[in-house]
């Protein structure tokens, strides 16, 4: 029988949005035992980091305990004083950040802030702390962890910055660590990196956590139990192994549901030209970093073609050379037979209404001062002279088309929530009438439920009006839902391109399985298997 | 680094020409009017002719830009048609005097408000911090000119402290300084404590402040190690940019108190037409301006390790 | 607009008493034809300094024996009107130059930012010294000449915050849908960054005002006989180390101003995008 290391018993928690304190965590009861892993899991708003930052007696600011009682290894934390809480924090609770870039001092070197917890805590002297740092930097596969040390946070990557974050976590030895999203901002082949480096130390130091994310594929790796929330609510808990195989709610099952949504392909239709043609495509920007390499591609009518990669592969930049927002340095983009002007400026406003684009964040893709009427009416005024009640008219029939109700057109685009301003996105679209939408990780800032919704809907539009989609992603998951054929690129070039089922399926290229193999997958044995099977190739 | 530094100063030297070229075009391209305000209102056309004559004024404009612009660099100002002396023997004094009384101000001014701002921003929306916004933005209400009224009213006539006039006729005198001070530190402490409160309140809502607080670290030490070193960036750039402000700031405050400085040299020049003296003046002022400039700049990519360390 | 009434209601009492004070200075300064008991520059009795009691009137009379209470509201007409004046112009001209620059970038932005640079350097107060002995004191000179200096400080913030609009991705679609220029600034940048611009008119328009006041405070702002408050602190000034209390009055009055504006901005900036670094 394990030792009861954590009880929080009806934990209320609220927050001050709208001049008014409203709730965000309805009465949790939680608890944890030494050595062993909880994920918490929801979707935003479901008060997942409040509550695992609150059994650290923290609240963000605007926000407050109200209720419920918090017991961490006998002591109980919300009602010590100040001086008696840090003496936990940090020394028996310590925490791992989402953005590792944003939580460490840029003013620091790493070392200092590693060394800092266990000589501030007078747990360590600064030369024991030093060389232990060295010792976790190397098991945490940190390049050359002599040194690294010595570096600022802006002077080190990412990936390995947020293992760094999981290192300093580590330095006084806690009974349990809180993991806050430690890998959402990562690339997936970066990700794999960091869980791998978690699940090490936790298993390694027997250290219990508490295990943050929106990302069930990810929380099945680490945890061995997991809670699902909802709006501040408790929506099931069990064990992960049986919530897999029998998940007992409606919602859990959705969750894990996500991703097998797959739209039947589009067959092929040979015409005498591709609908768009890009031929030597080179481009760079201001500094003269090259960040397009010879692209070629060719997209047929109809088809939807997924541009897949990671941050700094040139993915986005292909989008806005297509555009015309940065004018490649050579190299020629055909539309329908015909070479389109390289800047949007030469561009004819028949071109730009035929090629539209959708965003990544559809907060900053819409004008908050505006309603919806102007936000999706401007296009039909400015491409087809549409004024007054007929314009009125066609708004409303697009906004039936997104699945909004026609009201909706008196609403400021603030009103909406991120799902619904993503639809208004793709309306705005639609009002040119285009051929061909681009689709700039029109997903990635939305829940996965969501993102579901709008993958089928844009899935449906293409059929109804005969569409062409350009789709740029890092998911694969998403890929594998929407795409008819798939480009992978790397550092600027074209590693892979073929349709969906040949990229898909071995022979890969070694980057492809690299991105491929690097998913995360529904089952709990995943990550293991992946590091077996690759630290068996390398050997 | 280097290149940073060459190119401040580049453009230093470029916004020093332009000044000096827009000086020059206003001040001595019209040549009779120059013979006018040198040799006053009273002289005859022949006087004024020859004078001209002989001081080149005839010469082609660039000719005469460059010789300008020349004497300028030298050192060489002309002579002041008030003082009937060379502009830079009075010009040096009077700015040495300014510069008496900007030390003192920043003396008082660099604490104050860097205090006031970070005990301020520390805890953003308590008492303290509601307390010490709503003075700052009283004291900075307050122009220069009304408080100097303000304090005379109370430390020169009720209390019966301190001299209402700073001409320090028989020698410096401290006392004669402490108004002047008071009143320019007055109406810019209150700039500088909001611009400190809003950096340091910025810093304490990071999450890296989070991080500290989390590592369990004594508060003082997440305040000194962690919050200030990067709230304090902001304000510093502040600071130097007050040498500007300043420069305006005493003109009214050395008229009111009669303090024989820089700024009451301007106004008198510019009052009784005097060009040489207000074409000096003003270089020597736009020259510390742009100074102070280039040298905040330095300053704040010296004290950002993100840039300082790429 | 019932939102901006109701979060009004919720500003706290320094935000209201600040909204108060400013309407009292707008009806004093509309109506002070009526409100006054005496001319602009009429002489009442030419004692000097004559105390309320002595004189009869509210305030007492200035050096030359006008009375102050009449002086004091003209004071506010004369100004508040200049100020309003020479801010609105200055936003113009500002805000026009400074969208420009932000939206079209390049060699424009660099030209326009170049020229403000050399304006900024001069101190401000010197430059308009300069200027106004130049072209000699009179009020078209001083409009244009403190609209200019204002114009740059405007130009630099309307240009940052509408360099932070230019990049939203909503602007992007604006220019990838073909439209031009003037409709970008109007519709798509404008109506965001109205905000914080408005809590700088109230900023700016405290600057313009103390401006002119120390202006006419060193004797080359609003000429005599015309009241104005700066002015009038000069011409009285030194009566207060005599104990004579006249030139509080007018120096209170401008502070009062200054201070409700700022009472005001100051809920303002908090309320939107708290307080902004000087650009």
């Amino acid at each position: 029988m394990s030792e009861r290391l954590l009880t929080v018993k009806n934990l209320q928690i609220e927050g001050f949005a709208d001049d008014a304190w409203k709730p965000i965590v309805n009465g949790i009861d939680l608890h944890l035992d030494r050595g062993e892993v909880l994920g918490l899991i929801g979707e935003s708003g479901a008060g997942k980091s409040t509550i695992g930052i609150a059994t650290m007696g923290y609240t963000r600011p605007g926000c407050r305990i109200v209720g419920g009682s918090i017991d961490f290894d006998g002591v109980p934390i919300l009602t010590q004083t100040a001086e008696q809480i840090r003496e936990v924090r940090g020394v028996k609770i310590s925490y791992v950040a989402q953005s590792a870039a944003a939580s460490f001092n840029p003013a620091h070197k790493l070392i200092e802030q590693y060394t800092e917890t266990p000589v501030q805590h007078g747990v360590l002297k600064y030369q024991q702390a030093a060389q232990n740092a060295r010792m976790i930097y190397a098991r945490l596969e940190l390049p050359d962890p002599d040194k690294i040390g010595n570096r600022y946070p802006h002077q080190v990557s990412g990936g390995q910055l947020q293992r760094a974050m999981v290192a300093m976590a580590m330095s006084c030895e806690p009974d349990m660590i809180i993991f806050d999203e430690p890998t959402t901002a990562l690339d997936v082949t970066t990700q794999i990196e960091v869980l791998a480096a978690i699940k090490d130390v936790v298993k390694q130091f027997n250290t219990a956590a508490i295990y943050i994310t929106h990302d069930l594929a990810v929380v099945v790796q680490l945890a061995d139990r997991i809670m699902v929330l909802r709006y501040g609510d408790l929506v099931e808990e069990s064990d992960t192994r049986s919530m897999l195989e029998s998940p007992k709610e409606e919602y859990t099952r959705k969750l894990l549901a996500v991703r097998t949504f797959a739209k039947n392909p589009e067959p092929e239709t040979k015409e005498e030209h591709s609908l768009i043609e890009v031929s030597d495509l080179h481009a760079a920007y201001g500094g003269g970093i090259k960040v397009l390499d010879d692209i070629n591609l060719s997209i047929e009518r109809c088809r939807t073609v997924a541009v897949v990669g990671e941050s700094g592969s040139g993915k986005s930049t292909l989008a806005r050379a297509m555009t015309g927002l940065l004018p490649p340095m050579q190299g020629s983009i055909k539309y329908q037979g015909e070479e389109l002007p390289r800047s949007f400026k030469n561009r004819t406003k028949d071109q730009l209404r035929q090629i539209q684009m959708i965003y990544q964040m559809p907060d900053v893709a819409l004008n908050p001062r505006q309603k919806l009427r102007e936000t999706i009416g401007r296009p039909l005024g400015f491409y087809f002279q549409m004024d007054g009640a007929e314009r009125e008219q066609r708004v409303k029939e697009l906004l039936e088309m997104i699945e909004l109700p026609t009201n909706y057109i008196d609403r400021y685009t603030p009103e909406l929530s991120g799902g619904q301003k993503q639809r208004v996105c793709i309306a705005r679209a639609l009002a040119a009438k285009p051929v061909v939408i681009i689709c700039d990780e029109v997903t990635s800032a939305l829940d996965q439920l969501v993102a579901e919704e709008i993958l089928k809907l844009l899935d449906r539009l293409q059929k109804e009006l005969n569409m062409t989609y350009l789709f740029i992603t890092h998911d694969l998951a998403t890929v594998k839902a929407i795409a008819d054929e798939i480009v992978v690129m790397l550092k600027g070039r074209i590693v892979e391109h073929g349709p969906k089922e040949e990229v898909l399926v071995p022979p890969h290229h070694e980057y492809t399985e690299l991105l491929l193999s690097s998913v995360p997958e529904m089952h709990p044995d995943w990550l293991d298997d992946v590091l077996a099977s690759r630290s068996a190739v390398s050997a | 680094m280097a290149i940073l530094i060459t190119k401040r100063l580049l453009m230093m030297l470029l916004t020093m020409f332009a000044v000096s070229l827009i000086l020059f075009l206003l001040l001595e391209i019209d040549v009779d009017t120059i013979a006018i305000k040198v040799l006053g209102q009273f002289s005859t056309e022949e006087q004024r002719y020859l004078w001209l004559e002989r001081n080149g004024y005839y010469e082609p404009v660039y000719k005469r830009y460059i010789i300008w612009l020349g004497n300028f660099i030298t050192g060489d100002f002309g002579t002041s048609t008030i003082y009937k002396i060379p502009v830079a023997e009075v010009l040096w004094p009077r700015l040495w005097n300014t510069t008496i009384l900007a030390f003192w101000v920043f003396v008082f001014l660099v604490p104050v408000s860097l205090v006031l701002g970070i005990l301020s921003g520390m805890r953003e929306g308590s008492k303290l911090d509601r307390t010490i916004s709503v003075v700052s933005i009283l004291t900075t209400s307050v122009p220069e000119f009304a408080s100097t009224v303000f304090f005379s009213g109370l430390f020169v006539f009720s209390l019966q402290w301190l001299p209402g006039t700073s001409s320090m006729f028989e020698g410096f005198d401290w006392k004669q300084l402490v108004l002047p001070v008071l009143v320019l530190l007055v109406y810019d402490f209150g700039y500088v404590t909001r611009m400190t409160r809003a950096s340091m309140a910025e810093v304490m809502t990071t999450h890296y402040v989070r991080t500290a607080v989390l590592k369990g670290l004594p508060y003082k030490r997440v305040i000194l190690k962690h919050a200030l070193r990067n709230a304090l960036i902001a304000p510093f750039t502040v600071l130097m940019l007050q040498i500007n402000w300043l420069l305006s700031g005493v003109i009214v405050v050395e008229f009111f108190y009669a303090y024989k400085g820089f700024g009451a040299l301007l106004l008198e020049a510019a009052l009784r037409q005097d060009i040489y003296m207000i074409e000096a003046c003003t270089m020597v002022a736009v020259f510390v301006v742009v100074m102070t400039q280039v040298f905040s700049d330095i300053a704040y990519t010296l004290l950002n390790p993100r840039i300082r360390f790429s | 607009m019932r939102r901006f009434w109701n979060s009004f209601k919720r500003a706290g009492l320094p935000a209201h008493i600040g909204i108060v004070i400013i309407l009292i200075y707008l009806i004093a300064a509309v109506f002070a034809p009526w409100l006054a008991p005496y001319g602009e520059s009429e002489v009442v009795d030419p004692v000097p300094w004559a105390s309320p009691s002595e004189s009869g009137t509210l305030l007492g009379l200035d050096q030359l024996g006008r009375d102050l209470y009449t002086r004091v509201l003209y004071g506010a007409r004369n100004t508040i009107a200049l100020a309003l004046g020479i801010t609105c112009l200055a936003f113009f001209m500002g805000m026009v130059a400074g969208f420009f620059a932000a939206t079209v970038g390049r060699w424009v932005d660099h030209l326009l930012s170049r020229c403000v640079d050399i304006i900024m350097a001069f101190p401000t107060l010197f430059f308009a010294l300069i200027a106004l002995s130049i072209f000699g004191t009179s009020i078209p000179v001083m409009v244009f000449v403190i609209a200019t200096l204002d114009a740059t400080r405007v130009y630099r913030i309307s240009r940052a915050l509408a360099m932070d609009i230019n990049v939203m991705e909503y602007v992007e679609v604006a220019r990838l849908r073909g439209e031009g220029l003037w409709w970008i600034m109007r519709r798509e940048i404008l109506p965001n960054t109205l905000t914080p611009l408005l809590a700088e008119f109230g900023l700016r328009f405290c600057f313009v005002f103390l401006f002119i006041s120390s202006l006419s405070f060193l004797g080359i702002g609003i000429q005599p006989p015309a009241a104005d408050w700066g002015a009038m602190v000069r011409e009285n000034g030194v009566a207060i180390t005599y104990g004579i209390f006249t030139p509080l009055v007018p120096a209170a009055a401008i502070a009062v101003l200054t201070i409700a504006v700022n009472l005001v901005v100051d809920w303002f900036l908090r309320k939107t995008a708290g307080l902004r670094e000087e650009y």
